[in-house]
């Protein structure tokens, strides 16, 4: 697999055609899902933003990738609201494959975790802790897939709608519905495919 | 473009909407998660048993089997011997049923009983007062196990009732079993396993016609309560052991269409769980309606109990 990949991209980028540098920026909905919340229906959500900078020839595109996903969401424990926050960033690399009026997207992240809980009371504090495995300050590696439509809104300009699910080894997983626009950078910025 | 808008609010409304459900209230160990009063209430659509506090709002999962056709949790009794809830994990693989228990200090959920001879269908079991544990098997027999888990008898009783469907223990050590098919619905017996009393949803008056009754049981003034379920749903109260009078019957298709077990709140309350509303209906010990209980927490409930 690794190696059709690998492939795939000498073949790619090795071809006639100049490569095209990308730049972009995302803002939409995240939601955050893992066993110990969606047990107790505890759903997080909030809005979060994101970008990306990539390098792409024909339909394939590489990308160095930023997003973050602010979460957060009520839970009830020992009589009382409060909430739990779910909140992560993710830093990687992804694949773009582009087609004409969509893309599909994967990639490999690192993720920096912060989850918080605030109870005044120590001992329930500890038990919430404990039953919604909230995790305080945790870098985690995984995965991002995903997929959109796009459209040209003039020559450099596109509109992207993105679907991407963030998903954490051994934490959980952010849906993420966002719009953005990306920009192909003219060649008088940057002289790709001169040398 | 206008498609592409479409979609973008398609996705946002999906993400927003699909999973706006309250969260499910839990506690920590030390405040004691199950309490006097609470309900239990054990669901056959999606194989779960979940604690309700006594307003009917939904406080704990404190069992989640995967959903599975096979599975049915009928049977599930207070048991003060083990100071637990017991339940029949009823399974259509032979080796899944066992006697399961759940704690009423923390919730967790162990294996009580499991024995060869219960690999039939399990629709109820009781404590008798001299300490057995009466299980229906097969619908047709009782297994009775002792305290230590003994077997009793080869089985205890063979030919108990047809189609049982329920089984409680009597304050004078008997018990009273009820059944699903249409002639001697109820009897009582006593502690030795031998008949006492018949009674069919038409017989004594007045007659309600021929009827299966889904649960019996006996309330602190010795009267027993049974639901019969057909072409009328009905809470029938006798005022013996002996079945010979009826005290008063309740109806009201638009509350109780349904109706599966019996359960009795410490203030003499009836609590019936009707599988085709998915509520629990609640009269007072005179028939009058009271209120409904469980709402949206419940799928095809199939029994409760109140703990004591």
């Amino acid at each position: 697999m690794k190696r059709a990949l690998l492939c795939l991209l000498l073949l790619t980028f090795s071809s006639s055609v100049s490569a095209v540098v990308y730049v972009g920026g995302n803002y939409g909905i995240a939601t955050y899902g893992a066993e110990p919340l969606d047990k107790y229906r505890v759903h997080p959500k909030g809005y979060g933003y994101g970008g990306f900078l990539g390098i792409g020839k024909d339909f394939v595109g590489l990308e160095g990738f930023y997003q973050s996903l602010p979460t957060k969401g009520e839970i009830k424990h020992d009589g009382g609201s409060h909430d739990i926050t779910t909140n992560a960033t993710a830093v990687g690399a992804a694949l773009r494959f582009g087609f004409q009026s969509f893309y599909l997207r994967l990639g490999i992240a690192s993720y920096d975790v912060r989850q918080s809980l605030s109870i005044t009371d120590e001992a329930s504090q500890e038990a919430a802790t404990e039953i919604y495995e909230v995790q305080e300050k945790v870098r985690k590696n995984g995965v991002l897939f995903g997929g959109g439509l796009h459209g040209k809104l003039s020559e450099n300009f596109r509109y992207i709608i993105d679907y991407s699910r963030y998903q954490i080894t051994g934490v959980g997983e952010y849906d993420t519905v966002s719009v953005g626009l990306s920009f192909n950078l003219p060649e008088r910025f940057l002289s790709l495919g001169k040398y | 473009m206008i498609l592409v808008i479409q979609i973008l609010v398609l996705f946002l409304s999906t993400s927003c909407l699909l999973k706006d459900e309250s969260p499910i209230e839990t506690r920590s160990e030390s405040l004691n998660l199950i309490q006097s009063g609470d309900i239990i209430v054990s669901n056959t659509g999606n194989d779960s048993i979940l604690l309700l506090d006594p307003d009917g709002g939904l406080k704990e999962v404190l069992v989640d089997s995967p959903t599975d056709a096979t599975l049915i949790l009928n049977g599930m009794t207070y048991d003060a011997t083990t100071g637990s809830i017991l339940y029949l994990n009823d399974s259509t693989t032979a080796t899944l049923d066992a006697v399961k228990s759940i704690s009423l200090t923390d919730g967790s959920v162990s294996t009580y009983l499991s024995n060869s001879n219960l690999n039939g269908v399990l629709p109820g079991l009781t404590r008798l007062t001299n300490g057995n544990l009466l299980i229906i098997e097969g619908t047709t027999a009782a297994e009775a196990f002792s305290s230590g888990k003994i077997r009793q008898g080869a089985p205890f009783i063979s030919t108990l009732i047809n189609a049982a469907a329920d089984i409680q223990a009597l304050s004078t050590g008997g018990f009273v079993v009820c059944s699903s098919g249409t002639a001697n619905t109820v009897r009582t017996y006593n502690a030795a396993g031998v008949v006492q009393s018949t009674a069919t949803s038409a017989v004594p008056t007045p007659s309600l016609g021929a009827l299966a009754a889904t649960a019996c049981i006996q309330d602190a003034n010795g009267r027993i309560i049974v639901a019969y379920s057909g072409a009328t749903d009905a809470i029938r109260v006798y005022s013996s052991t002996a079945l010979t009078t009826v005290v008063w019957t309740y109806t009201d298709a638009n509350v109780l269409a349904t109706p599966a077990k019996i359960a009795l709140r410490p203030n003499g309350n009836i609590l019936v769980v009707d599988q085709g509303f998915n509520h629990i209906v609640e009269l007072t010990p005179d028939g009058t309606f009271v209120d409904l209980l469980g709402g949206a927490a419940l799928a095809t409930p199939v029994n409760l109990v109140v703990v004591p």
